[in-house]
């Protein structure tokens, strides 16, 4: 293969040191360049950690704006839905505590709470007392909730979509225990 | 550019093994052909990148591609979740989701100025009409899988661009109906238009692309570059 080995000028002017380091040098750049673009794509190839494994391990209470815990017996003199916060860590998602009074479906022994964030764009739905008949013909009495951005609208109890954009109904919390008369929450609101 | 003999002449082992792939595919013969073809250069500027820039553009579009399919999921409740999860929550996501949006953009533009450069430059002229004519159906191709694509997030822009975009296919007399109701899938922009556009995105139009590319650069390979004005 001897003979082939004379087609172009590397052969008349061998290289010199400093050619050879710069050549070898670009191949140092070309290595790091392609690790540096294979390790992002398998990073993201990689399945990351899903919410839930990232959630709030221990239960976490509701508390008003003032940041007082919000009792089982405040909840149960109220008609409406109790409002409050929860708050895990740095994060603070705004909650409400349904009254079993105004809730005849719920069985569980603590009540029903769920994320005041709108399933359909994250603006805080608003429980208006003053509007009495929802976009799907339902009245309430006592009144409902309905987001102050695009007019989605659910019964009191959060538990379906009764009009505007919202994909779905308000996200219920799982995991709800009363300790001490404290409603106590755990788990991250999707 | 050096022949491949050249370069593995004082590397033993890496010549025996292109001496034995040789030995099998033929294949030294061709590759030091191609890499070492004359091109007409006097007229070559910095102009006549668009083209190379636009296959390279193609290329970062079918790999950022195919890796935010690992995460995309087409339907009317699920397109702009993932899109979210993707941009939120996949390690580097929003990198890669970026990417594919940027270059979209500059491949539409890239794309454009190569259509300039070859007109302005008489290159579309005899003997290569041809290939003219394939890069005109490259720039509908591409235009086409620009808009199919940008349905795909579901938020409002796509929304209310693909409602305006349909509307126009539907304008035409006669056949216009039938295709806007072809390209919705339907009587309205549904889970159903998302995911005829999604097929249309990411499986037939960039096959149709990569072989009109591979006609485009046939030509261009066989008939180089022209001279100019």
């Amino acid at each position: 293969m001897s003979d082939a080995v004379s087609h172009g000028p590397e052969d008349a002017f061998p290289l010199v040191p400093r050619q050879r380091f710069l050549q070898q040098l670009i191949g140092v750049f070309a290595t790091i360049g392609t690790i540096a673009g294979i390790v992002p794509i398998v990073t993201y190839i990689w399945p990351p950690k899903s919410n839930t494994e990232k959630a709030e391990e221990s239960f976490q209470p509701i508390t008003d704006d003032a940041g007082k815990p919000i009792t089982l017996s405040e909840v149960n003199a109220s008609k409406t839905p109790v409002l409050g916060v929860l708050t895990q860590g740095e994060k603070q998602t705004p909650v409400a505590v349904i009254p079993n009074a105004i809730n005849p479906g719920w069985t569980k022994p603590a009540p029903k709470v769920v994320s005041r964030v709108c399933p359909h764009l994250g603006c805080t739905v608003a429980f208006r007392p003053d509007e009495h008949k929802a976009d799907d013909g339902e009245s309430f009495p006592d009144g409902f909730w309905q987001c102050p951005c695009h007019r989605s609208q659910f019964p009191p109890d959060g538990g379906k979509v009764l009009g505007g954009p919202a994909p779905r109904p308000m996200f219920v919390f799982t995991d709800v225990a009363v300790s001490n008369n404290d409603i106590t929450v755990k788990g991250v609101a999707s | 550019m050096p022949y491949i003999d050249d370069l593995v002449a004082d590397k033993p082992v890496l010549r025996k093994v292109v001496d034995w792939l040789d030995d099998r595919l033929d294949i030294k013969g061709p590759i030091d052909y191609q890499l070492n073809k004359n091109v007409y250069a006097p007229t070559i500027t910095w102009t006549n990148c668009f083209g190379g820039i636009s296959f390279t553009l193609f290329g970062v579009q079918v790999l950022t591609g195919i890796l935010l399919a690992f995460y995309y999921q087409p339907g009317s409740d699920t397109s702009y979740e993932s899109i979210k999860y993707i941009m939120d929550t996949v390690h580097l996501g929003w990198l890669i989701r970026s990417i594919h949006a940027w270059s979209a953009n500059l491949l539409i533009g890239t794309v454009f100025f190569h259509m300039a450069r070859v007109y302005f430059a008489g290159a579309y002229k005899p003997p290569r009409e041809f290939n003219w004519i394939v890069g005109i159906v490259l720039l509908v191709l591409t235009i086409l899988i620009a808009f199919t694509g940008y349905l795909l997030p579901w938020n409002q822009l796509a929304y209310w661009a693909s409602q305006v975009g349909t509307h126009i296919a539907g304008t035409p007399p006669l056949a216009g109906p039938y295709v806007e109701y072809f390209l919705k899938g339907g009587e309205d922009l549904t889970t159903a238009t998302i995911n005829r556009f999604y097929a249309l995105h990411m499986l037939v139009l960039p096959v149709l692309i990569a072989v009109m590319i591979g006609a485009h650069l046939l030509m261009i390979r066989r008939q180089g570059p022209s001279g100019g004005l």
